[in-house]
């Protein structure tokens, strides 16, 4: 038999040796005070000495004439306009941005400004249609509403 | 069994809600052109007393170079023959359009050298336009100075067609939806062309 002082021994020793053997879930268990998670110092040095190596490897560059490179790169992607600062021929561009069709046409959306050959500015209009489109459904709601309201003849 | 007749007022009862909030739709858009209008022709009133004054002590502006805002009045177009007499604001969005002819941004204004372009809606401020014939004069003033343009030809094109063109010479040009009784956005556009008078 067991004599009440010897079962707490017990305890307290498989709660010893539990510890023991799962820290992990034991931690979880027993602490009270949340810790931040663990670092990991030896990679943050690895990544700052590669960092400080590759640093170390590009010589510096300075590119003086910057427009001009840009320019360049421009005509050497197959690009048909002009120097990036420069005006778009035929007039000022279109209010929404998109340029002129390479074939002359108007562009969709290009009727905001005048140029030569411009189409006419977009004035069309959906209100008469909505005002008819609304009358006519006002009218058939009516009279649908006084035909189920009125008694059948007879 | 459902009544049907329940049923039919139901759907009458949808057919009126429908009606009144289309109407409202409409409604509410050409109040609130008309406001627009009422206030570009204040603008109109005020900048011209500005262009009065601005005379009279001898520091009238020449308007060369000048770029309006959009929206702000810059001309008043008068055409007797079909009863029109508004104020031309800058700018051919739905919001310039709204309260007036609007001048086509780029083009001259009415009186300088080039091409004035001037559109509205058909169902608008323009709604008797194509009433317009070969001969009828209009009368233009903008930036101090008034010019009489008389109609020298009017052509219907496809709303995708190239349909204004530059020129050296002072012209005018109106624009607006073609038919002019079309339902929904119209298709074609009409072109209505001025010269100066003699």
């Amino acid at each position: 038999m067991f004599h009440p002082s010897s079962s707490l021994l017990v305890a307290a020793l498989l709660l010893s040796a539990l510890s023991a053997a799962l820290p992990e879930s034991a931690e979880a268990q027993f602490a009270g005070v949340p810790r931040p998670p663990r670092r990991r110092p030896a990679n943050v040095e690895r990544v700052a000495t590669a960092e400080s190596g590759r640093r170390d490897t590009i010589p510096p560059t300075r590119l003086p004439d910057m427009k001009a490179w840009v320019d360049s790169a421009t005509v050497a992607l197959g690009a048909t306009g002009g120097p990036a600062d420069a005006p778009p021929p035929g007039g000022p561009p279109a209010e929404n941005g998109r340029p002129p069709r390479a074939d002359g046409a108007p562009a969709r959306g290009s009727d905001s400004t005048m140029r030569d050959g411009a189409r006419a500015p977009d004035t069309a209009t959906p209100l008469p249609a909505i005002a008819l489109a609304g009358a006519l459904s006002l009218a058939a709601g009516l009279v649908l509403r006084r035909r189920a309201s009125s008694r059948p003849r007879g | 069994m459902a009544d049907p007749r329940a049923a039919v007022r139901r759907v009458g009862a949808v057919l009126t809600l429908v009606g009144v909030l289309l109407l409202g739709y409409a409604g509410v858009g050409y109040a609130r052109g008309a406001l627009a209008r009422d206030r570009a022709r204040t603008a109109w009133d005020v900048a011209e007393a500005r262009r009065a004054v601005a005379a009279a002590s001898a520091l009238a502006p020449t308007g060369a170079g000048r770029v309006e805002a959009v929206g702000a009045p810059v001309a008043r177009l008068v055409v007797p023959a079909i009863g029109l007499d508004e104020i031309v604001v800058e700018g051919v969005g739905e919001r310039s359009l709204r309260a007036g002819p609007g001048h086509l941004p780029g083009s001259a204004l009415p009186g300088e050298p080039g091409n004035a372009v001037l559109s509205a809606h058909r169902d608008r401020h323009f709604h008797r336009l194509d009433r317009l014939a070969v001969g009828d004069s209009a009368v233009t003033t903008a930036a101090g100075q008034t010019v009489t343009w008389r109609v020298v030809g009017r052509r219907v094109v496809g709303r995708e067609s190239p349909a204004l063109f530059t020129s050296d010479e002072p012209r005018l040009t109106l624009t607006t939806c073609w038919p002019v009784g079309y339902l929904g956005p119209a298709p074609d556009r009409l072109i209505v062309m001025l010269e100066r008078a003699e």
